[in-house]
């Protein structure tokens, strides 16, 4: 009995067509993904994003440039001055190393593209994959429809498109799709018990160990998943060859990463993983003996060797670890567990604000209608708990967890939540888009005789299959093109859906919620997540946009009108593009990996300029920068980052720098007449006022950002110059001065230059006054 | 009689104060009570007397549940076990320096004129005159940075030590209770496990147990509770449920967000797991219906809330 | 710096063949030969005027400024001419951009040499001399220094130079385009900046329209007619602060009768280029193909122009290189620069889905001026297989991937079934 009578096809007619509907779906999905990436390129320009990516693009074009070899043994000296960098052993190359190939292969084929191009274009393309790696994945999770389904929810979930809008060239633009890959080759090794597959998600497994420091995902969910498996009773000699593969390959193969290097045997973040490998192995040889040893003392024996060889293992782990022979969790790890820790014993990451907690609108913001269909997806894979389902259901509760506590993982959350929804909405379509009704037992006899007429003529097997036909052709004509019907709903004897008014009622609902989907990750994307941070854009009163390009203005004055060698210090957040733009070396930058050089930036920003004056010589400073937005309201400037600063210098000089001493006596952070002694001689304050009033010509001064008056007074300085302001003063450049050549303190010298200007000036003003 | 006693005590301390309350006075005070002098608008005067030869840690709260401070009920014990610490100090050290507490019940002028918005505030007055002031000051008062140090008592003795005559002696009490909690709960329940593994076998294996855990996880989770939990922010002020800015929430917002999402989650689940089960169609088409109804408000109650949360969200639906 | 010299008769147009001799070893003046049309009989006068111009030859005085300061340059030269012949009578006139001449000085050796008075200033104008007769200078025991003079004088046009210029012209004859990019790279060459940059002083000077001639905030550039989608990017990215100015269509009579107008192209660098500040950047646009290519189909050839560059007004370019890249394929090509080059190569270029790689012509050149704002002609032959080259390549190349890909997808590899 069916609703509505649909024309027949041969089967063979219908796989094909099927077939070619879902790979036209795949390519213009991977072509929604590539496009609503393009915002910011199209708004702005095909520009390298905010700090990092300066780093990979000035990394990528060593290696585009010099070549592989260069690339792995390229010393830094201009970063993290005096100390320079050892690039090669601290960084994930698989970024780069995937731009190089890519730019190395069209260069081949004669099609020179800029590496530019290549770095900012990267990250859409590679969502495509995503996208690609996803349907495989959900296709095993249901079927093809939920499939199509997941690939277009991560192909524009604005969760993951936060991190690969074209010229955000980071690690996570790749890593994403190297994560979705290695789980779907899990899963089929698992599935098959395949050694081939196993050792093919190490492979993958390790570019992605090369690909971002987010590989300890991966490190500890494929053995949660076995333990989890394990503990359910469902070991599997297709588990234990998936899972020896994998290990085994992987792990080897991870160690080749000179940043990683030793780290899988020495770590606590890697020990999950061996200790799995372990106990897979106890099992299995526990198994292989129970199989062929019938005795009952002797599988006693068995039963207690299996105990204590577990026990023994995780003692010697224990140990390891509390002799230091394996190192505990690294702080950023760490953190994630013990959330107070970070902000009490390394501020540096509790200071990045990707690092803060998630508070519900972002969840809402980054995935709209998934975020509520995600329990039901997981309800739906609880229905099913095959294998995968168990691995997604551990997965949501990883990565829920995870997202919770840290904005930036968001990412990993995204593509479950995708898998999930996709599988929730298709389980909704696949019942609501059937056109078989149950057999009902009051049925008005209209529609009965309606579709009974069709269908006598056939006999049993055939309209069976004409039915699967039916379903599928009725799927691809709808939102998903789907064949998926095949198994499912075939118990449409006792179940299913009365009537044509529901059906249009759920999946146009469905229907309108996908829409709003659409808008709004449309909206976010455009609004949100596609502005470069480099350029800012603003809008006119007449509603024009005005692209305020002042890093860019200070940077290139950099680049071009000082020494090759002069040392720039600014705060560690514009260290990588000041190395990118500018072109000069830097004291620090974002890779954070030296607290005391950070908190000596730190301390010289925050003390005085006596204070810090000997602390700029003494690192051949030969140039500050600092950010300042109070004059057209930016609100991301070094003043407001500034507690991040006294922090970080009191974690080191904790009796030279206090943070209550930056703050008025009520415990406000001001920076106008009430501003602190403190505040008001920081080097900082100094720097980002310098002038400041003399630009509102005798009107008090206001500060946009603070929403403060600034004092009458402006500060002076006496041991740096202004060199460069920017068009809207956002960028602010001081030299710091050298030595005096007679001797005298700078401040003296200082006095005695103005002294000495002044003097002509004055009386002849006077008599002028007098004139008059 | 002792409410009687009591307010004899008061008028005592009161004209004491009016007749200029000496260091003896504060001295005794501070040991009737434990470490901690109870201000009054007098003995606040008196103790921040500008010639005042001692210092003195002040904590300004509203304890009073009329105020629902929830955080100066948080950090009262704190400051008093620290201020009990200090009550232990040979008096040669202990009598230079005071913890202090005034509520705002008793002292609303002061905290008026000290123009305090918000509480608790613990503020530190280094002494000014005589021995006891410290060479080189760095700064004349501050105030405790909760944000940094947090309600912790020994975070707070470790600060305040960097100010007093002699480092406070405080050392954090072993908490046996968990432990012992803990210890006692293990071995009850291997015991009761050993005897209703039966049971709780078929508890462990079942899947919709695990299910029902998990999804509740995943929605406490995405609804914002790690937030709440790490910023330590409160259920709710009195004056508003839902915190302003995007990326700011109150502990009730989790409530509110995990119920809606949960609730559209199920619905549909019913319309994919429950509606094709129903035999009957009249009764299937008005669960249908009301499924679908209960989806489409609660979405747009979603949308609303998160329009407050957002102001330019352009989106909206039916409210 | 001499960068061009021109000789004519006066009154005759036409001007004659200059024949460089170089250095001469004994007096180390540089000779240059003057070949006349036609040999002069003894006795008889010919007015020759001898055109050159020289670069950089002012320097800013003094060679420090702050930004609100004006712009004094001097100027020094020989006062006398160095000549091999015996000099009658000689003067030495200046003219100065301005009026305001803060000092001029001669020395007293030439004081004396003079007729008259020695020196007259009137307006802009300096006049040295006339000095008396003078017995050849370009001598081996002459000694310049005693004969100096020098003019002190305000400069109220910027002082740009072009360090570098690096042109690169493309021609597609399939998409009908000529594509052209200028890398510059700019010295203000006015006296460096004293103490530091400040932006206020900027800001109040702009706003009070004060602003120091010396301070470039803006320069134009004048480009063919045809000119559209221009660009304006340096090592940072694009530089959003440009204004395109497309040249206005012939629309009466009068209009097109002057020709065809320039199309603007006004470029603000991303800072404003104070005394000594550099500024590097890379503009460019396409045009029109026939705008610059006719086919001669006498000949069957292709006749290309292209001008040599794009000039900044009165700023000179220190050193020049050009490049101009034909189609693929184009065989038979001559070559006409529109004066002599120090170097010239011939190199192959390989841009997107080349086979063989296109040829390409690279001009060098050094002291250039307005004066040489040439063009460059090339003929050339394109034959047609060369024209449908690109295509098949990649339909062939396609072809076979899918051809592959078709093969692999129904070969069974399975090991066992």
């Amino acid at each position: 009995m069916t609703i509505l009578k649909l024309p027949t096809f041969a089967p063979s007619t219908l796989t094909n067509a099927a077939s070619l509907i879902r790979i036209l779906a795949l390519a213009f999905i991977a072509g929604a993904a590539i496009s609503s990436r393009l915002f910011a390129v199209i708004n702005f320009e095909s520009i390298i994003h905010e700090f990092d990516p300066w780093f990979n693009y000035r990394a990528t074009r060593v290696l585009a440039s010099q070549g592989f070899t260069e690339f792995w043994n390229w010393f830094d000296p201009t970063a993290w001055y005096p100390l320079g960098r050892v690039v090669g052993g601290t960084i994930y190359p698989g970024l780069m190393a995937t731009s190089g190939v890519i730019y190395n292969i069209l260069h081949a084929l004669h099609l020179p593209v800029d590496i530019r191009n290549v770095c900012v274009l990267l990250a859409p393309g590679f969502s495509g994959l995503t996208a690609w790696a996803t349907y495989m994945l959900t296709k095993e999770l249901k079927d093809e429809s939920a499939g199509l389904l997941a690939a277009i929810f991560i192909g524009i979930a604005p969760g993951y498109i936060s991190r690969s809008v074209a010229g955000s060239y980071d690690n996570e633009a790749i890593a994403i799709f190297l994560l979705m890959i290695t789980f779907y080759i899990w899963i089929r090794a698992l599935k098959d018990g395949s050694v081939l597959y196993g050792t093919l998600a190490a492979v993958f497994y390790f570019y992605m160990v090369a690909a971002w420091g987010g590989y300890a995902f991966i490190t500890n969910m494929i053995p949660l998943h076995a333990f989890v498996l394990l503990l359910m009773g469902r070991f599997s000699h297709r588990l234990y060859s998936a899972y020896s593969a994998w290990y085994a390959v992987g792990t080897l193969a991870s160690m080749q990463v000179p940043f990683v290097g030793f780290q899988p045997v020495l770590t606590s973040e890697h020990m999950a993983a061996l200790g799995v490998f372990g106990l897979l192995q106890l099992v299995a040889f526990v198994e292989t003996i129970r199989n062929l040893l019938a005795s009952k003392q002797f599988q006693l024996m068995l039963r207690w060797f299996l105990i204590a060889a577990g026990v023994a293992g995780g003692l010697i782990i224990v140990g390891l670890t509390v002799t230091k022979t394996i190192a505990p969790w690294t702080g950023r790890f760490y953190s994630l567990w013990d959330t107070g820790y970070a902000k009490k014993y390394i501020p540096i990451i509790a200071s990045v604000s990707e690092h803060q907690p998630t508070a519900w609108p972002a969840f809402f913001m980054d995935l709209h209608m998934l975020i509520f269909l995600f329990p039901a997806g997981v309800v739906l894979c609880f229905k099913e708990l095959r294998e995968e389902h168990v691995f997604v259901i551990i997965y949501s509760v990883m990565a829920s967890y995870f997202a919770g506590v840290m904005v930036r993982l968001m990412l990993t959350l995204t593509p479950v939540v995708c898998m999930t929804a996709a599988i929730a909405l298709s389980s909704l379509l696949d019942t609501y888009l059937n056109v078989d009704e149950p057999a009902n037992p009051d049925a008005n006899g209209v529609k009965e005789t309606a579709t009974s007429g069709a269908e006598t003529p056939v006999d049993g097997t055939i309209s069976k299959k004409k039915k699967k036909g039916v379903a599928a052709a009725a799927a691809a004509a709808a939102v998903t093109p789907s064949i998926a019907t095949k198994a499912k709903g075939r118990s449409s004897a006792e179940n299913g859906i009365f009537g044509i008014d529901t059906r249009i009622l759920v999946i146009g609902n469905a229907i309108f919620m996908l829409v709003m989907f659409v808008l709004h990750c449309t909206w976010v994307t455009s609004t949100a997540y596609s502005s470069p941070s480099v350029v800012l854009a603003s809008r006119r009163p007449d509603g024009s946009q005005n692209i305020i390009d002042d890093f860019r203005e200070a940077y290139y004055w950099l680049r071009q009108n000082t020494p090759q060698d002069s040392v720039v210090m600014s705060w560690w957040d514009y260290g990588y593009q000041i190395a990118g733009m500018a072109d000069r070396p830097t004291l620090v930058d974002n890779n954070t990996w030296n607290n005391t050089h950070i908190a000596t930036v730190g301390k010289a920003m925050s003390s005085p300029e006596e204070i810090s004056y000997p602390i700029l010589r003494k690192h051949d400073v030969d140039y500050i920068l600092v950010i300042f937005g109070g004059l057209i309201g930016y609100s991301g400037d070094d003043v407001n980052k500034f507690l991040w600063m006294v922090r970080i210098a009191q974690g080191v000089w904790p009796d030279e720098i206090k943070e209550s001493n930056y703050f008025t006596p009520r415990g406000e952070y001001k920076v106008d007449d009430q501003a602190s002694e403190a505040m008001k001689n920081s080097l900082m304050y100094k720097m980002s006022y310098y002038r400041f009033n003399d630009l509102f010509s005798g009107a008090p001064a206001f500060d946009r950002v603070r929403n403060q008056q600034m004092p009458k007074e402006g500060p002076k300085l006496d041991y740096i110059e202004e060199a460069f302001t920017s068009e809207n003063w956002i960028v602010r450049i001081y030299k710091v001065k050298k030595e005096d050549p007679l001797g005298r303190d700078l401040k003296t010298a200082h006095a005695f230059d103005g002294g000495k200007r002044r003097k002509p000036s004055k009386p002849i003003s006077r008599r002028k006054a007098l004139a008059a | 009689m002792r409410l009687l006693y009591g307010v004899l005590l008061l008028v005592a301390s009161l004209s004491a104060a009016v007749a200029q309350v000496t260091h003896a006075e504060l001295v005794r005070l501070a040991a009737a009570n434990n470490g901690v002098i109870k201000l009054n608008p007098v003995l606040y005067d008196a103790l921040t007397a500008p010639n005042r030869q001692w210092s003195a840690a002040i904590q300004f709260t509203a304890l009073s549940p009329q105020f629902k401070c929830s955080p100066c009920s948080d950090f009262n014990p704190s400051f008093k076990s620290v201020a009990k610490a200090w009550s232990k100090v040979h008096s040669a050290e202990r009598d230079q320096h005071f913890f202090a507490t005034l509520d705002f019940l008793e002292g609303q002028d002061v905290f008026k004129r000290l123009g305090l918005s918000s509480a608790p505030v613990l503020q530190f007055f280094p002494a000014l005159e005589g021995p006891s002031v410290r060479p080189n000051p760095q700064r004349l008062e501050f105030s405790y940075d909760f944000s940094r140090h947090g309600f912790d008592a020994e975070e707070l003795a470790k600060d305040l030590s960097n100010h007093t005559p002699i480092p406070i002696p405080y050392t954090a009490p072993f908490n046996w209770q968990p432990w012992f909690f803990g210890f006692t709960f293990l071995v009850l329940s291997l015991v009761a496990g050993r005897f209703a593994w039966i049971y709780l076998r078929e508890i462990i294996s079942n899947r919709w147990l695990w299910a029902a855990a998990t999804v509740g996880l995943t929605l406490v989770m995405t609804s914002g509770y790690m937030f709440v939990q790490i910023r330590g922010m409160p259920y709710a002020q009195h004056n508003s449920m839902i915190a302003g800015g995007f990326q700011n929430q109150f502990g009730i917002e989790v409530n509110l967000v995990a119920a809606l999402y949960g609730l559209l989650g199920a619905s549909y689940l019913a319309l994919i797991l429950l509606v094709p089960r129903i035999p009957s169609p009249i009764r299937q088409r008005a669960s249908v219906y009301l499924w679908t109804g209960i989806l489409f408000v609660l979405f747009s109650i979603l949308i609303s809330f998160f329009r407050i949360k957002n102001g330019g969200y352009p989106f909206k639906l039916l409210l | 710096m001499t960068s061009w010299m021109q000789v004519k008769v006066k009154g005759l147009t036409g001007s004659l063949e200059v024949e460089p001799l170089g250095q001469n070893a004994e007096s180390l003046a540089y000779v240059y030969a003057i070949n006349l049309a036609k040999p002069l009989p003894k006795g008889e006068y010919l007015t020759i005027l001898v055109d050159t111009i020289q670069l950089h030859a002012s320097y800013p005085k003094p060679a420090y400024a702050s930004q609100t300061d004006s712009h004094f340059r001097v100027y020094e030269a020989d006062g006398l001419l160095l000549s091999p012949y015996e000099t009658t009578s000689q003067r030495l006139r200046f003219k100065a951009p301005t009026p305001s001449i803060r000092s001029y000085h001669i020395s007293h050796t030439l004081e004396d040499l003079a007729k008259e008075e020695p020196v007259v200033k009137s307006g802009a104008t300096v006049t040295f001399g006339p000095f008396k007769s003078q017995p050849p200078t370009a001598t081996k025991g002459f000694n310049r220094t005693p004969y100096r003079v020098s003019v002190d004088f305000e400069m109220n046009i910027p002082s740009l130079t072009v360090v570098s210029l690096n042109r690169s012209v493309e021609v597609s004859h399939w998409g009908a385009n000529m594509n052209t990019q200028d890398d510059y790279m700019l010295r203000n060459d006015a006296p460096e900046l004293k103490g530091q940059f400040s932006r206020l002083d900027f800001q109040m000077a702009q706003h009070a329209r004060r602003m120091s001639p010396v301070i470039i905030s803006a320069v134009t550039l004048q480009l063919p007619s045809g000119a559209q989608n221009p660009y304006y990017f340096d090592l940072v990215g694009n530089v959003s602060t440009s204004a395109f100015r497309p040249a206005a269509k012939p629309s009466s009579e009068r209009a097109a009768r002057l020709g065809p107008q320039n199309a603007q192209l006004d470029l603000k660098p991303r800072y404003p280029l104070m005394g000594g500040w550099n500024y590097t950047f890379t503009v460019g646009w396409d045009a029109p193909l026939g705008d610059s290519a006719h086919w001669d189909e006498k000949n069957g050839r292709w006749i290309l122009a292209v001008p040599f560059m794009t000039p900044l007004p009165s700023t000179p370019v220190d050193k020049a290189e050009v490049r101009v890249i034909l189609p693929e394929g184009a065989t038979d090509i001559t070559v006409h620069p529109p004066f002599d080059v120090s170097l010239m190569e011939r190199s192959t270029h390989i841009t997107y889905l080349d086979t063989i790689g296109r040829p390409a012509f690279t001009f060098h050149a050094e002291n250039l001026t307005e004066v040489h704002d040439g063009l460059i002609y090339i003929t050339y032959k394109v034959p047609l297989a060369a024209h449908l080259q690109k295509p098949l390549a990649v339909g062939i190349a396609s072809l076979i991937v899918f051809s592959v890909m078709w093969t692999l997808k129904r070969v069974d590899m399975t090991i066992h079934k």
